[in-house]
Formats: C-alpha cells, structure tokens, sequence
C-alpha cells in the first residue's frame, strides 16, 4: 500500500491529485503522470511510488476534534520541540523518522549483541527470506524465554532489524521526495543499558520497550495530520510497530497486549486504563509526542 | 482473503495451497473487487448478492465509516464464537447448523488465545454499536441493514475445517481487519474516532502476529509471517510490500470478500 499514497504527498501538485484515479486505470495516463513528475525532479521516486497503487481516495480530512494538546498549532514548540518540517504532515512524519532512526539503530545493536559480532557492525546487506536467519546465529543464552520460543525469538530479532530500517529509510526517502527538512540522527549515537552479558531475553526486553513505546507515538501523532494519505501510511507503520510488540511479548511470556503502562493515555484521551466495560486489551494505548521524545532520551548519547 | 476464500472454496482450488494457491495470486494480480466476487462461491443462497459496496453502508461522513468497522467487528466477533465451537466440544451457530467440535482442551495455545481475541473483538463490536446508537448499522433503527445478520463460514464441515484451517481463516481475517481499517481512514470525515479506530486496528495487527506464532509452534506449513517483512514484494494478503509496512484494502474490496458470508433473514 505504502506506495501508491506517497504519490499523494504532492500536495500541492492539486492537477496530479485529480487525476490520480483515472491514472490509476490507465497506463497511458500512468505515463504521463511519470512524465509530469519527473519533470518535477521526482521521477525516481514517483516510478516507486506508483509501484502497485489501488484504489485511493483523495478525500480531505477536515481538521477537527479531538484538538491535540497541549498546544494549537503544529509549529506549537510544546508539542513537537525541535522535530523539522515546514507542516504538520512533515512534523509528524519526522517525529516518526526520529523515532525509526533510534529503533533501527537499537536493532541493529541489538542483534549484533545476540550474535557475537561488534556493536558498530553495520546490518548485513540482503534481508534474509522469509523464516530464515541469513548468517546470523544466536551466541548469547536464551535467558527467560522457554526453549521451544528461542528460535522464534531470534528469528524476530533478525526479521525487525531489516524492517525498522527498512521504515527509516522509507521515511527518509519520502520526506526527501517533499523536499522537507529530514530529521538527522543523534550526532553521538543510541546506546543502550545492555552488556555483553546480555541474554536473549534481557536484550528483547529492551526493544520491547522501543516497540511499545513506538505504537504509543505514532497512536499519539497521527491526529495531528492532516493528508490523510499519510496518515494512513504512518498508521500501517504504527500496526507493524504493533505486530512487533505483540510477537516481543509473546516470546517473553507477557501479555500480547496492548496492556496498560503507566503514563498511557487511553482513546477518549483520558490517562489511565480503557473504560469500563472494556478491558485492558481491548484498544491500544497512546502518548502526547513530547512525553514520547522525553520517553527516548535514556537511548540518546549525550555529551557530556 | 485468500485462505478464506480457500476454505469456502471447492477443495480442488486449494491445489499446494499457501502461498502458491491459484486464488492468493488472484488477489496479488488483481486485487480487485471483481476478481475478488468472481471467485467466491457463496454457498448461503440469502448471502448477500450482489456484494454490498461502500456506497450502502448506512450514514455519510464518521458514520459510515463506523458502520462499516462495526460490519467487520459484528462478523469477527462472531468468527470467534463459531471457531471456538470447531476446536473445542461444537455448537450450534446462528443459522442452526450443527458445528463438530474437535475437542481442543481449553489449555491449547490456539484456544486459549482465540478465547481472549473473541473477547476483545466482542468489546470492539460492542464499542462501535454503542458510539453509533440509533444510527448503529446492526441497530434496530433505519441504519440498520444487518440487524439480523448472521454469518456462514461454514464451519460445519468437517471437511474443510481442520484445525489448521481453522487458524488460517481466522488469520485471514485479522489480517483482513488490519488492512481494512487503513483503507477506511481516507474516508473520515474529521479526525473524532481517528484515535479509536487506530486503537482497534493496532489490536487486529497483534492479533494476526499472534495466531501466526501459534500457527507455527503448532508444526502447521507454511508457515506464516508475524508481520511485513524486508524483501518480500507482497505483503501477507497479497498487497504490495516495499518497506515493511501494513498493506491496505479499499472498503469496496473488503466487502465483496466478506459479503458471501454476510446471510440475511429471507423476510426482513
């Protein structure tokens, strides 16, 4: 899916917007919307935007309740501070690529960690298929997690990795295709508070946290969009996120979730638990961006 | 859809089955409501036929949208209580069929969790009916076209409904229910119900992870991805892939899918 709404993130390209379904239909037209965005220098981009694109509406969403706060306004420093971009939309999405460039970093960490190798090794370069573990083997001990969970839990360390980077660079390269301000890593780099005698369980434990915490940003942020092409696509990343968070769980012998943390708000914006009748699974939970990026900053090197 | 569409399909089509079927690369060519229709052989002769489009969902703007989640929550909801029935002691489902249970104790994994999931769901439905009210499309009130519904996924047949496949349809289903709320969100009308909706899709996408780790613990192939991966040009109901991200379905192919099962008294 995720293509074919970043060809809705010309926004102001209102003449491509109207013919998105017709071109949609038409290979003919497929071609010359490729050769109107290519003249606008996004052609590379437009060629995999448009890779498999269905059905789309380009219907607005109208700004409305429920108002995030605190705050009003999406430059509003309380709500985003010091996340670029020139709109909300960008906002958001550079709030989420903050996030994704620490969970990436994390994972790979994390992985290196799992399978004897540096803590600066780079991912290796091709994801592996489908239940496979490319040249990763785990040498660390499986910690809590029951025997017959270890092989799944190494699998999905392994599997996350090339996916987390995978939305990085997504986000990268859509806001670069915006022409917005892209949100740069920590110049010190993430760090974690894991040893090398971490076991597998104590290092999932730890992206467990960043993955929990990710439902609760993009949960938190996606009403402060407003193309609803990319809000839909920052929530199929959120769903991914939860995906993750459900599996992590699972193979640490927790509940799959979405369970209730402190500092959680609920969906009528209420913090605390879901409302009666409702259990604790029933929805997921969110957070405010700030108290997310205030959440992250243990991950964060700083100087000293 | 694709392992639903299997299951309720003749045998024949299921072929290798998984990945290789002839219908998930229907649904990977075309993805289309046509195409979708085409091959789905409702057995109900109330189903509903023509498949409903977006367009008869009850209410405009919020409304509809609600409306049509509360469709998909109503018929999950009740996946549940009928799947329940085949992997434990049977039951009777709502168009009176007689449902043989496989007698699954209450401490398997497949059980166990599906008792938790049927729960939830339940709350989603009952969430959903409850923030629409009189405009509730299962409501008693002018919306609602489905009040009566019941729904046929032929569960009664032994033959087609091994507790293997009993796992994929209801992985289907999930994974249905996650991609049919992305699609749905162009069309709110205001961002109201946006942190709700998301708040029930997320679960959906936990779910889905869910039942894959259960499918695969349990020695079933092929086995099943928990989520999106890297490197894979579809995604695991056959929309395309490129990032790792969820894939959608639009409104119009999610109900020419779920139609078929959607069965509606002869005499309203």
């Amino acid at each position: 899916m995720g293509p074919c709404y970043w060809t809705m993130l010309y926004e102001e390209r209102w003449e491509v917007m109207n013919d998105f379904d017709a071109l949609l239909r038409s290979e003919v037209n497929r071609r010359a919307f490729l050769t109107r965005m290519s003249a606008a220098g996004l052609g590379a981009a437009a060629v995999a935007l448009l890779a498999g694109c269905g059905g789309g509406s380009s219907t607005a969403i109208t700004p409305g309740a429920p108002t995030p706060t605190p705050g009003t306004g999406f430059f509003d420093p309380t709500n985003f501070p010091g996340i670029p971009g020139r709109n909300a939309d960008e906002v958001v999405l550079n709030f989420a690529l903050t996030l994704e460039i620490l969970e990436a970093d994390l994972y790979r960490q994390a992985l290196n960690l799992a399978s004897g190798r540096a803590l600066s090794a780079p991912l290796d370069a091709n994801a592996p298929p489908s239940g496979s573990l490319g040249g990763y083997s785990q040498t660390v001990g499986n910690g809590t997690i029951a025997g017959n969970l270890a092989g799944p839990a190494f699998l999905y360390l392994v599997q996350y990795a090339y996916v987390e980077a995978a939305h990085r660079d997504f986000l990268r390269t859509a806001l670069s295709s915006l022409g917005a301000p892209v949100a740069t890593p920590n110049a010190l780099g993430y760090t974690t508070t894991l040893t090398s005698g971490a076991s597998l369980s104590d290092i999932l434990g730890v992206l467990l946290i960043a993955e929990e915490e990710g439902t609760r940003a993009y949960h938190g942020a996606a009403p402060f969009m407003n193309n609803p092409a990319l809000l839909t696509t920052a929530v199929a990343i959120y769903s991914t996120e939860c995906r993750h968070s459900a599996a992590i769980n699972y193979v640490l012998g927790k509940n799959i979730g979405p369970a209730f943390l402190s500092g959680d708000k609920n969906i009528t914006g209420a913090v605390g638990v879901n409302p009666a009748p409702f259990s604790n699974n029933t929805f997921e939970y969110l957070r405010d961006p700030v108290q997310v990026l205030n959440d992250v900053q243990p991950f964060f090197i700083k100087a000293n | 859809m694709s392992e639903m569409l299997e299951n309720s399909a003749a045998s024949a089509t299921r072929g290798t089955s998984g990945e290789g079927s002839a219908l998930r690369n229907v649904m990977i060519a075309a993805a289309g409501v046509a195409a979708v229709t085409a091959v789905f052989k409702p057995r109900e002769a109330r189903a509903i036929t023509p498949a409903l489009t977006f367009s008869q969902i009850p209410g405009t703007g919020d409304i509809k949208v609600l409306n049509y989640a509360l469709a998909l929550e109503a018929l999950e909801a009740n996946l549940y209580v009928q799947a329940l029935q085949r992997l434990t002691t049977g039951g009777t489902n709502g168009l009176g069929r007689q449902i043989p249970g496989l007698g699954l104790s209450a401490n398997e994994l497949d059980v166990k969790y599906l008792t938790e999931f049927a729960k939830v769901e339940a709350e989603h439905r009952d969430f959903l009916n409850g923030a629409l009210g009189s405009a509730s499309i299962i409501g008693t009130g002018t919306n609602g076209i489905l009040r009566n519904a019941q729904f046929d996924f032929g569960l009664e047949d032994p033959t087609k409904n091994s507790r293997q496949q009993v796992l994929e349809l209801i992985y289907t289903v999930e994974a249905t229910g996650t991609q049919a709320y992305l699609g749905a969100i162009p069309s709110f009308a205001t961002k109201t119900y946006l942190s709700a909706a998301a708040g029930i899709q997320g679960t959906e996408a936990r779910h889905t992870a869910v039942v894959a780790i259960i499918f695969n613990l349990l020695g079933f192939t092929p086995r099943k991805d928990t989520a999106p991966l890297v490197g894979q040009t579809t995604n695991i109901l056959g929309s395309p892939n490129t990032a790792g991200i969820d894939g959608t379905l639009s409104p119009d192919e999610v109900l020419a899918a779920v139609s078929p099962i959607i069965v509606l008294p002869a005499v309203e």
